[in-house]
């Protein structure tokens, strides 16, 4: 299944603590948000893919992800064009004809370029959510929210809503199939009367499971003295060590370079027709 | 913490997990990717407490804007919340307030569906506005691009989340949360 969920695993990426991690991924993401300097985009995003080699995460394991994020990229930048196709000429004060089109829809080189740094900034971010998501433990998660200065009531809401995503979306598999076992007609080969009933019957045991675990884990919680006292200990508590503060550096030189970069080129956008 | 604190942390939590699991999740019922984001905010709006309802989305655009791939087609980015479809996203929190806020589980399906017809059309007029604000785009373009195409489907979307609503009562009767 392509569900996106904690794996343990071992590797400098899985040692790092969750403060780092999740620093480091808000700061860098940020960082790559802000800017359109080309070359700091390109960088970060080769970061982001090393990373993510170097996290090993199976490839097949978020194949999924990376076709739909870039499927959903590239309807981003189309969405871009159509709606200000001479956006790219306002920004970079250039017009370099490639294609002519008809009225306003000729492509030029100065709406391309914006287009790619668009494209590019989906690079930097997605890889980086998947590797922490993949690699920390929500309860690792949690205490990390806290040691923030997060409460840790609302941290622990956090780590559970990350604890459970993944099994709602197990959940609704285990649901498909077992309708379609029964005879439910379910893809498209059925009435569209006979999906959307046998969509219901999909929906509404999803929603039940997922709604009446509310009672289960808040009683099991309760039982276990949750919310008794103002401070908690964390088990899966984790001392910043030398290579979260490597990650922590590095982060905010990252950051630095984006300020740096701003005063060299004047603004945010790297402008090569200046 | 009282008990029925620990049960609105517990369920503000699920309902996260069913917003962001449901996003990624498309039924085949036209040639329209069908996706249940919607229908996933019109369910927890119409079955939650007004607070918690809104907390469930809040949490949801925020682990979705620290990048987390939350939303649907697995994006997530802080320049999602701030781009041209970033008013729909907001919506949802006016969708998830005016819903919960004018139904309880135990309401009537007449109710739960014009409250959810209200949620969704301030979340579809506030993405519409600010799209156009963002993009610059004509006022017919913009509906033609981000209303038009969305209002059957969204139709569809409310009266399952009716149904379902209505489906359900025999469950909620007995949870004490949602009495």
């Amino acid at each position: 299944m392509n569900i996106i969920g904690y794996r343990a695993g071992s590797g400098f990426i899985y040692d790092v603590s969750a403060v780092s991690k999740l620093v480091f991924f808000l700061i860098v993401s940020i960082a790559a948000m802000i800017t359109y300097d080309t070359r700091l985009i390109f960088l970060i995003a080769t970061l982001s893919l090393f990373l993510f080699k170097w996290s090993h995460i199976r490839l097949k394991d978020i194949s999924f992800i990376l076709i739909v994020t870039t499927i959903f990229a590239l309807m981003n930048a189309v969405m871009v064009y159509l709606f200000a196709p001479e956006y790219g000429v306002e920004l970079y004060g250039a017009r370099t004809v490639v294609w002519s089109g008809i009225g306003i829809y000729s492509l030029t080189s100065q709406e391309l370029f914006y287009l790619l740094n668009l494209l590019l900034k989906y690079f930097c971010t997605i890889p980086l959510a998947v590797i922490f998501l993949m690699t920390t433990h929500p309860s690792q998660f949690a205490s990390s929210l806290n040691q923030l200065g997060i409460s840790y009531k609302v941290a622990y809401s956090v780590s559970l809503t990350m604890r459970y995503i993944p099994d709602i979306q197990e959940e609704f598999y285990t649901i498909r199939m077992s309708q379609e076992a029964r005879g439910i007609e379910l893809s498209k080969k059925g009435k569209l009367l006979e999906r959307i009933k046998g969509n219901l019957a999909l929906v509404i045991p999803l929603i039940f499971s997922s709604l009446s675990r509310i009672d289960t884990i808040s009683t099991a919680m309760e039982l276990r003295r949750f919310g008794k006292n103002k401070k908690r200990t964390w088990y899966t508590y984790q001392a910043l060590g030398k290579k979260d503060y490597q990650v922590l550096f590095l982060a905010v030189s990252i950051l630095l370079l984006t300020g740096g970069l701003f005063i060299v080129n004047g603004g945010r956008f790297y402008n090569p027709w200046k | 913490m009282t008990r029925t604190s620990t049960i609105s942390l517990v369920s503000i939590a699920i309902g996260t997990a069913l917003i962001a699991a449901l996003s990624q999740l498309s039924l085949s019922i036209g040639p329209v990717p069908f996706t249940l984001q919607t229908l996933a905010i019109g369910l927890v709006a119409s079955l939650y407490k007004p607070k918690d309802a809104i907390a469930s989305v809040a949490l949801y655009l925020i682990l979705g804007g620290i990048g987390l791939p939350v939303f649907a087609g697995f994006s997530g980015s802080l320049a999602t919340l701030t781009g041209p479809t970033s008013g729909f996203l907001w919506g949802f929190l006016l969708y998830a307030a005016l819903t919960s806020k004018t139904t309880q589980a135990g309401s009537r399906p007449i109710r739960v569906f014009l409250a959810c017809l209200l949620g969704s059309t301030a979340c579809s007029l506030l993405g519409f506005f600010t799209f156009t604000v963002i993009t610059g785009a004509s006022v017919g373009a913009a509906f033609g691009w981000t209303v038009l195409p969305f209002i059957l489907p969204d139709l569809a979307k409310i009266a399952l989340v009716t149904l379902c609503h209505h489906l359900l009562q025999p469950i909620t009767k007995k949870e004490a949360y949602f009495q």
